[in-house]
């Protein structure tokens, strides 16, 4: 049984609309103007990831809330158990941007970490 | 001495460039933090043309204040510039009162605001549960707040699309983003990432009806418009939501610019610019959003470093200068002069076209002579154009230059 | 239960209300003021008008409508400098465009002067002196001076406060649910307590009938008249100096176009009679709005609306204020249908009030009553060395929260606590025109939830926009929903 998903590549700002036909574990691209609309809509059918970017708690007496990151793409379909992960911090400050507030999220083998810094 | 007004990242840059370049300057920013909207837009997608990276706004934001901090700026935080005089005096009201300041010139960064939901003539009652999309954005993000349980977005700018990306996150039902216009306004990468990931439906062509509920919003009834914007009978459809984030559209703030004398173009809704972003008015400049409303943040700081070399050279709004006009499909040309007496280096054309095409060609000419022309694969107003205009591509004896888009047969 | 003894009890505190709850307190008497909202001036007509002070040329001659209105007209101009209320005289010009017009101009000069107000027809050239902006097709206009654009909340807050100054209360949130009489006294139940009072009364605005009906008295009815209006950016390139009306047909007086006391023009409002209470705008009203204001002006007004709003006329069904004793309950007095021109008519209503309650009870002079009242200090009026004083005081008058409106954090907790102060979102944009300005409180809103929340002592999920759980927020992320 074959499934069809329409798709923007956002490889190019062309912006080819793609055609994406999935036959189990066959995987056919129809629209793209070159090979990495072709990479694109593999990847995104296989193994699709994004950078999650949200906020978590901070007790601090300045700010309410810490803006964080995943510092690596993660596997889209984890977007809401990472979440839920960071859901539950409490971060205690001082935090500088970069550091970590979470090692290793959902053994991902990836961190997420402060997108801003607060003095304590 | 250099006054800059706004401490968002045009102001920081614009503040960074004339510090370097040996000047005095104070850096005026009305919240009690640098930054201006980029620490609420938490989300990547900065800096990657200017740093090379991709970085959120606070990031961004964060970078360029340590830098501010290190340069040992002037900053006035909590500071509100009131008028500035065509005299060229900046009235500044604080905590410890009014100030006067005489600078040599002013930097306007003021960025923009959103259009609100009566700019539109939305008709319905006036019920809590009624946002524009950056607010939503201030009350999630900064404040942390949970500012309703079901949502419908009017209006598919960036904006819109990132925050129902956000809320959704944050476990709000954002049934759908709805879009006057036949195509999305938000670039395709948003589309993609805000909607598509998360199954919010994009419906273009339909309009907002009427808002309804008793203290709080209960539903918004929708209609499909017509070529001419009309509501076409029979295509009522009603989202049970208790939020409506409005995402219409950003005007750049002029009310300063205006006070000082600077004329405001229809156009852009923003002053008149030349390639050093200057207004007509000497040592008078505005740049980022409250020049003209970007696309990208790269861009609006890409316009604070030619202001500072301008500034360093003591550039004077004087000589002759060749108009920029808009024509076919061409919605906003940032700069729109240019000063040919003192033309020596390239600069950068922005062109933001008003409708999406596809291999169409983009072509400046002066009196039916061409000048320029390029195809490009793909047109969209999301996404500006940029196109660096050489001296030598002009003989300096043009009346006027006219920047249009010729579409594909 | 234990009853709360007055000896007056006024129901509705809109602009009639208030009004007689400040003339009133100028005697020895126990007053309460009563309103079902969360703020005085919130419920219905005195919220959401043209806040015109009329000159009186309008209502039939001869009726309680004509009457009131000239006389209110010259009282205003008395209370407007006691109580601190902001008003900008403004001419009335209805304007004409050919013959046919002429002739009703004519017509309505000569019921003003019958009404005791006067004024004169003017050419185009005159008319296109005074009015600039004014459309070409303009050729003449009828000229009337003594109109104005008053602050219409703030002259409920000054009268409200001017009585509790005079010993008065007010409870707001309170419906009336029963009225009877009780022996020489009436008994008024409420959701929020039983009240006993001598004399009643109903100055409830659109609920006006209702309260009548509770007493017996079905034949007047009230049903709403909706009046849609634009609000324009206070920058738009549009300055009108008159309070310019088209010439009125049989059926209404036209859209209006004019400048409110803010400075800001609105234009409206329509009048469509509605089967019930609605305070909807409507797309075919917006649109009618337009297209009266471009027959005044050539100007492209949707390209700068920043607001639309709709307010509810108490229309009576007598055609006329029904301002009289009750016919059921002795003790009780009706002030019913005020619509237009009620907010200029107003003070001599109250006046008709007092001396209806004057044949009800005795009313014994206070020789220490205050006709004053002042409203805390609003920073944009302020000369600069008046503002640095302030801010000496307290920084926080410098700390700026309103960018569109140049509102600082102390003037909004000040409008928090004073008398009557403000206990919504809305509360604090009638007192301030916070949230109201270009960016419609795109940038102020949430600073303003946060200072309010901290003000009223409560947390931020339980800060409304009106009251009645109107709320903002219904929650925290990642702590999810509190109610």
């Amino acid at each position: 049984m074959s499934k069809v998903i329409t798709l923007t590549c956002i490889v190019c700002p062309v912006g080819c609309d793609l055609e994406i036909v999935i036959d189990g574990d066959d995987v056919k691209v129809f629209g793209n103007r070159c090979p990495q609309g072709q990479d694109y809509a593999v990847k995104e059918i296989r193994s699709p990831e994004r950078i999650l970017t949200t906020t978590c708690k901070i007790l601090s007496k300045k700010e309410r809330r810490l803006p964080v990151k995943t510092e690596k793409p993660i596997p889209k379909d984890k977007i809401f158990e990472v979440m839920k992960e960071i859901n539950r911090l409490e971060v205690e400050p001082p935090i500088k941007r970069g550091d970590p507030v979470i090692r290793n999220v959902l053994g991902l083998g990836i961190d997420v970490v402060a997108t801003r810094s607060v003095s304590s | 001495m250099i006054v800059v007004i706004g401490g968002g990242p045009a102001g920081m840059m614009a503040a960074i460039e004339t510090k370097k370049k040996g000047k005095d300057v104070i850096l005026i920013e009305r919240a009690e933090r640098l930054g201006g909207v980029l620490p609420q837009c938490i989300h990547n997608g900065f800096g990657l043309h200017y740093f090379g990276l991709e970085l959120t706004g606070p990031e961004f934001s964060e970078m360029l204040e340590e830098k501010v901090y290190e340069l040992g700026i002037d900053v006035w935080l909590n500071s509100m510039v009131l008028d500035v005089t065509p005299k060229r005096e900046v009235i500044v009201a604080g905590e410890e009162g009014y100030k006067t300041l005489k600078p040599d010139a002013v930097i306007f960064a003021v960025g923009a605001r959103e259009r609100p939901r009566g700019a539109l003539g939305i008709p319905g009652k006036r019920l809590a549960g009624e946002y524009v999309a950056g607010q939503a954005q201030y009350m999630t993000n900064i404040q942390g707040y949970k500012i309703g349980n079901s949502a419908l977005i009017v209006g598919s700018g960036d904006i819109g699309l990132i925050m129902a990306r956000r809320l959704t996150l944050e476990g709000i039902d954002v049934k759908a983003v709805i879009e006057i216009m036949p195509y999305a306004g938000g670039l395709s990468r948003n589309i993609n990432q805000c909607l598509k990931d998360f199954n919010i439906p994009l419906i273009t062509s339909y309009g907002v009806k009427t808002i309804q509920g008793d203290n709080r919003i209960k539903e918004v009834v929708v209609a499909k418009v017509d070529e001419k914007g009309e509501f076409i009978e029979g295509t009522d459809y009603v989202y049970k939501v208790d939020t409506v984030l409005f995402s219409v559209g950003l005007l750049p703030e002029v009310e300063l610019l205006k006070g000082a004398g600077i004329p405001i173009l229809e156009s852009t809704r923003g002053p008149i610019v030349d390639q050093y972003f200057s207004t007509p008015l000497p040592g008078f400049y505005t740049v980022g959003n409250g020049a003209a409303i970007f696309d990208l943040v790269d861009n609006a700081v890409k316009s604070s470093i030619v202001v500072a070399n301008a500034i360093e050279k003591d550039y004077v709004p004087e000589g002759k200068f060749i108009p920029l006009l808009p024509g076919k499909d061409v919605r906003v040309l940032v700069p729109q002069r240019i000063n040919v007496d003192k033309f020596d280096e390239p600069f950068t054309l922005y062109v933001r076209v008003s409708k999406p095409s596809i291999g169409a060609k983009v072509i400046l000419s002066s009196h039916g002579k061409t000048i320029f022309k390029r195809t490009y694969p793909a047109l969209r107003p999301a996404e500006m154009v940029d196109i660096e205009i050489t001296p030598s591509m002009l003989t300096g004896d043009e009346k006027e230059i006219l920047v249009e888009v010729q579409e594909s047969v | 239960m234990t009853e709360e003894i007055y000896d007056v009890i006024i129901v509705g505190a809109g602009i009639v209300g208030a009004s007689i709850f400040r003339v009133l307190n100028q005697y020895k008497l126990k007053i309460l003021l009563l309103d079902k909202e969360n703020d005085v001036c919130a419920g219905g007509a005195s919220k959401a008008n043209s806040a015109i002070v009329h000159t009186g040329y309008d209502p039939k001659p001869g009726t309680l409508k004509a009457k009131t209105n000239v006389r209110g007209n010259k009282l205003w101009h008395k209370w407007m400098p006691e109580l601190d209320i902001p008003f900008v005289p403004m001419p009335t010009l209805i304007v004409g465009i050919d013959e046919k017009d002429l002739h009703v101009l004519l017509e309505l000069k000569e019921r003003g002067r019958i009404n005791g107000v006067y004024g004169e027809i003017i050419g185009e050239e005159k008319l296109h002196e005074i009015e600039p902006q004014i459309s070409p097709r303009a050729k003449f206009a009828l000229h009337f001076e003594g109109s104005g654009s008053i602050g219409p909340t703030r002259a409920v807050y000054a009268l409200v406060g001017n009585g509790v100054k005079n010993g008065g209360e007010y409870r707001l949130n309170t419906v009336v649910t029963n009225i009877e009489k009780v022996d020489d006294a009436i008994k008024v139940t409420t959701n929020n307590g039983i009240f006993q009072t001598k004399v009643l009364i109903n100055a409830a605005g659109l609920g006006a009938d209702d309260l009548m009906k509770m007493t017996g008295e079905d034949w007047f009815t009230i049903r709403p008249r909706r009046g849609e209006y634009f609000v324009l950016d206070s920058a738009a390139p549009i300055k009108v100096r008159n309070i310019v009306f088209p010439t009125p047909t049989p059926i209404s007086k036209g859209i209006l176009v004019f400048t409110s006391v803010a400075g800001d023009v609105l234009i409206g409002p329509t009048s469509d009679e509605i089967p019930e209470e609605d305070t909807s705008t409507t797309h075919d009203g917006l649109r009618r709005v337009l297209k009266g204001a471009k027959k005044l002006f050539d100007f492209p007004f949707e390209k700068y609306t920043i607001m639309s709003f709709a307010g509810l006329r108490a229309s009576g069904s007598t055609g006329d204020f029904h301002i009289a004793h009750s016919k059921t309950i002795k003790g009780m007095i009706n002030v019913a249908g005020i619509e237009s021109p009620g907010f200029a008519a107003a003070p001599a209503i109250s006046e008709m009030v007092r001396d209806l309650t004057g044949e009800l009870i005795d009313l014994k002079e206070k020789k220490d009553w205050d006709p004053t009242y002042k409203f805390p200090p609003l920073m944009r009026y302020l000369s600069i060395e008046e503002r640095e004083d302030l801010i000496r005081k307290d920084p926080r008058y410098g700390h700026i929260v309103c960018r569109c409106e140049h509102v600082s954090e102390r003037e909004i907790i000040d409008a928090i606590h004073m008398i009557p102060g403000a206990r919504d979102i809305d509360a604090l944009k009638r007192r301030l025109k916070v949230t109201a300005g270009r960016c419609q409180g795109g940038f102020c809103l949430p600073r303003i939830i946060d200072i309010m929340a901290k003000e009223l002592n409560v947390p931020p999920h339980e800060v409304s926009k009106f009251g009645k759980g109107s709320f903002y927020i219904t929650g925290y992320t990642k702590e999810g929903d509190k109610r």
